[in-house]
């Protein structure tokens, strides 16, 4: 009995002594998080001349997709230059697309020591500067070590990257649309007599057609991802920007007043519900599309289905893709918005963050202002080697060489953080529909001070976890159209939000709205 | 006085505690010392501020559970379907070990064994794609098979009413070929002679099943229902994740604590919200722990835990 007393009595001695000292690790850590005063006195030092790089230093930047093969011929070359222009070397680490939200947090928890590091609105860059992730980028600092950038960015960039007042981010200045198009084949359209596409009936003809007559063809091959559909029919009559995640609460942009919409309640949302409930009875996608995990233009490119949908820039992508495999499809992108309202997505859709803990803030700005802003730099990291993953035309497009087999094709290394206006260029092979449709949309695009609204969610995460929820068990069953009765589905998807505590939500949403409004017109 | 009596024992039995220093600095590093980070569950965690610097949060992070309306829904999924399998599994397993033990033929016992066990080294992700292959509503084997003999397709996963049934069987498939082993082992261990004299008894293979093998394995049976038990509030993620996924229109029937907080968290990438729902299914594990163990002790001394 006491050999066992004693054990107990070690391992608890054991154990206060390990949290004694993790204390006293985190306080060690502290002082380099709230680094920007660090960042401001060696600016005051440096202020006469230029920065002080004698000292060489190792950058490493974290970012979110998958490594390409050649990542290492391309970040040789970016060395090579970055050695001669600020003493500096950088290692580009990748989080894939499979765990990213799980390993993204963690990189802050653990305090682990790197430089810059990718952040966006859809891997909460809201939350996580709240939670002290990132390094305060202010104006003292951007202008000493990052003036190129200051210089390029829209002053409404920077204005979407402010959390509680402060920025944390140098957003990608690209204007970019998040509107979705369809893509069909141009082979069967013609062949069944459809006319080309405008609205979302004509699409509705053709997938009536492919259901009818190409039985070894899936109409439209819907997963767990849907929201295409949903965009064109109740989409382009709102004009929304989602302000509660996980739910159909919005703003219409069209509506400067700023009063919150729950799309989910509204008349519109039901026919929408009838709609999908019908196409899925007709076999327009799988009855078991709720487990479909394959993204529609995989299925598509693969040949088992006849249309798909997507945001512009990728369905540019699979175009181009489906031409080169198969050009007897044909295969035509239409816009389905035609003249409706439509929106440039906010500049915080991508962008570059400085880690709080960083050691060399001040380089790391520096290297990101080199990336941001000399085309050299640009080119690499979103082209590749020149001559060997890609050549500029005449008219100064890009021809990306080696097909699906390159080692690095456009965008591979994952540099859309510091994407800029000024420095990308057209492709060119880029469908001929794509500019048009981007023009179109250019000049139906609205503004509205909401766009750069952010939500804060510091004192309603409990209703947005159990908001999430109701979404995954009621919300996607009526947009994939597996409900046995739509309207009992609709009514059960708005108690069941309630009983969350949506109401609580939308009353926060919007006094935070009419604040933000009120601050706007001062 | 004490001190020496210590000093005494480590010393005669110094074999003893070398042979289990491994154990003890395993479970130390691994399960002791993380358990100071729990108070996470209560706190209002930031990087900067860490674990312990972070500001207290009270009992805010259970409210989403509690408030999700699903608390007990989920909770009474997760113990009623631990319960179902281990009773369904350990049936099982202990009459294949016993007819294993009973059967004559070499070759066929072990190769039943082995495909048997095989399952067991399937990972869900795959057992997942391999159930979704026989159930799918348009392909699926099963709806296949029934179309062909003329019978209407089944769609499986629109009704969750055959879900406790289906869920009951792969984590059987599964699980049952390890545990047979386990049972196996201890029915090994028996002495022969007792069933030597039972045959000259007069015995037959019921009797001896009866009178001699299942009385042996209780022991065996008790610290393996004990272990499962104090996993009862803790659901097999991969089997429930992999199976039904993101598919709503199965939860009532599917969801358990683990595949609920997964979702609801997993892109909130709150640590005191996630720690709180996984403090909750430690605290019921070890009341129930406790409880059983109470219970196996007035009726069973020896066999108790602790």
């Amino acid at each position: 009995m006491k050999p066992v007393k004693l054990l107990m009595v070690l391992s608890l001695a054991l154990v206060m002594f390990a949290a004694g000292c993790s204390n006293n690790a985190e306080k060690e850590n502290a002082p380099p998080a709230s680094s920007a005063d660090t960042g401001k006195s060696t600016n005051t030092s440096s202020e006469a001349g230029k920065p002080d790089i004698s000292e060489e230093v190792k950058l490493k930047m974290y970012l979110v997709g998958e490594q390409p093969k050649d990542i290492g011929l391309i970040y040789d070359e970016i060395n090579k230059m970055l050695k001669r222009d600020i003493n500096a070397t950088v290692e580009p680490i990748f989080l894939s697309w499979g765990d990213y939200l799980q390993k993204y947090p963690l990189l802050f928890a653990t305090g682990e020591e790197f430089d810059l590091v990718f952040s966006a609105n859809w891997v909460k860059y809201g939350e996580q500067a709240l939670k002290g992730a990132y390094l305060e980028l202010t104006p003292e600092l951007l202008n000493t070590y990052a003036p190129l950038t200051m210089k390029e960015m829209p002053p409404e960039a920077w204005e979407q990257a402010k959390v509680k007042g402060k920025i944390y981010m140098a957003p990608a200045s690209t204007k970019d649309f998040s509107m979705a198009v369809v893509g069909v084949r141009g082979d069967l359209r013609e062949k069944h007599n459809i006319p080309p596409l405008k609205t979302i009936d004509d699409f509705e003809k053709y997938l009536d057609a492919i259901a009818k007559n190409e039985p070894n063809l899936v109409p439209f091959d819907e997963g767990i991802g849907a929201y295409t559909l949903y965009d064109f029919i109740v989409g382009t009559e709102f004009t929304p920007k989602y302000v509660i995640g996980n739910s159909h609460v919005t703003v219409d942009l069209k509506d400067a007043s700023g009063k919150l919409v729950d799309i989910a309640q509204t008349p519109q949302y039901l026919e929408f519900a009838k709609k999908m409930a019908d196409w899925s009875k007709k076999g327009y996608w799988s009855q078991n599309a709720m487990l479909n995990k394959t993204p529609i233009p995989e299925s598509f490119l693969a040949g088992k289905s006849a249309s798909m949908a997507g945001n512009i820039q990728s369905m540019s992508l699979n175009v181009t893709a489906a031409n080169q495999q198969h050009p007897e499809w044909k295969v035509e992108l239409f816009d389905l918005y035609n003249g409706k309202a439509t929106y440039v997505n906010p500049y915080i859709g991508n962008g570059m963050s400085i880690n709080a803990n960083s050691k060399h803030p001040e380089r790391a700005l520096m290297l990101l202002d080199l990336l941001r802003n000399n085309e050299a730099y640009f080119n690499l990291t979103t082209y590749g080697i020149k001559g060997k993953h890609y050549e500029l035309t005449s008219d100064n497009k890009v021809k990306a060489l080696g097909g699906t087999d390159s080692g690095y094709r456009v965008d591979a290394g994952s540099p859309w953080g510091w994407r800029t206006q000024g420095l990308i260029k057209p492709l060119a092979d880029e469908p001929d529909e794509v500019a048009a449709i981007k023009e179109a949309w250019t000049k139906s695009a609205i503004t509205n001070p909401l766009l750069n609204f952010v939500l804060d969610t510091s004192n309603i995460k409990n209703e947005l976890a159990a908001i999430k929820n109701v979404k995954d068990q009621y919300m996607l069953p009526i947009t994939l159209g597996i409900v046995n009765d739509p309207v009992e589905a609709v009514n059960t998807l708005n108690a069941k939000f309630k009983e969350a505590g949506l109401d609580k939500l939308k009353v926060e949403a919007q006094r935070q709205i009419d604040e933000y409004l009120k601050n706007v017109k001062k | 006085m004490r001190m020496k009596r210590i000093a005494h024992d480590l010393r005669k039995n110094r074999t003893m505690y070398v042979m289990m220093l491994p154990a003890f600095v395993f479970f130390l590093v691994f399960s002791y010392f993380p358990m100071a980070g729990m108070i996470v569950a209560f706190k209002s965690y930031t990087y900067t501020d860490g674990i312990f610097g972070s500001p207290w949060a009270g009992f805010e992070n259970f409210e989403f559970f509690f408030q999700s309306g699903k608390a007990w829904l989920v909770t009474k999924n997760t113990i009623v379907y631990n319960v179902v399998f281990m009773i369904v599994n350990n049936v099982l397993e202990i009459t294949i070990a016993v007819i294993l033990f009973e059967l004559a033929g070499k070759v066929f016992k072990k190769i039943l064994q082995s495909v048997i066990f095989l399952p067991y080294f399937i990972s869900w992700v795959v057992a997942g794609a391999i159930v979704y292959n026989f159930l799918n509503y348009e392909f699926g084997s099963i709806n296949t098979l029934l179309k062909s003999l003329g019978f209407p397709p089944v769609n499986f996963y629109n009704t969750p009413g055959l879900w406790p049934y289906i869920l009951v069987f792969f984590s059987a498939w599964k699980a049952v070929g390890y545990g047979t082993v386990i049972y196996l082992a201890s029915i090994a261990g028996i002495d022969t002679e007792m069933y030597e004299a039972a045959k000259i008894d007069g015995a037959n293979v019921l009797q001896r099943i009866f009178y001699i093998t299942l009385p042996s394995i209780v022991p065996t049976m008790i610290v393996l229902l004990l272990l499962k038990v104090s996993q009862i509030a803790r659901g097999d993620f991969g089997l429930f994740y992999q199976l039904i996924g993101n598919n709503g229109l199965l939860y009532d029937k599917t969801d358990i604590i683990d595949t609920f907080s997964f979702r609801s968290l997993l892109d909130m990438q709150e640590f005191g919200m996630a720690a709180a729902v996984g403090l909750y299914q430690s605290v019921l594990c070890f009341l129930i722990i406790l409880m059983t163990n109470e219970a196996v002790k007035r009726v069973n001394k020896e066999s108790s835990l602790f």
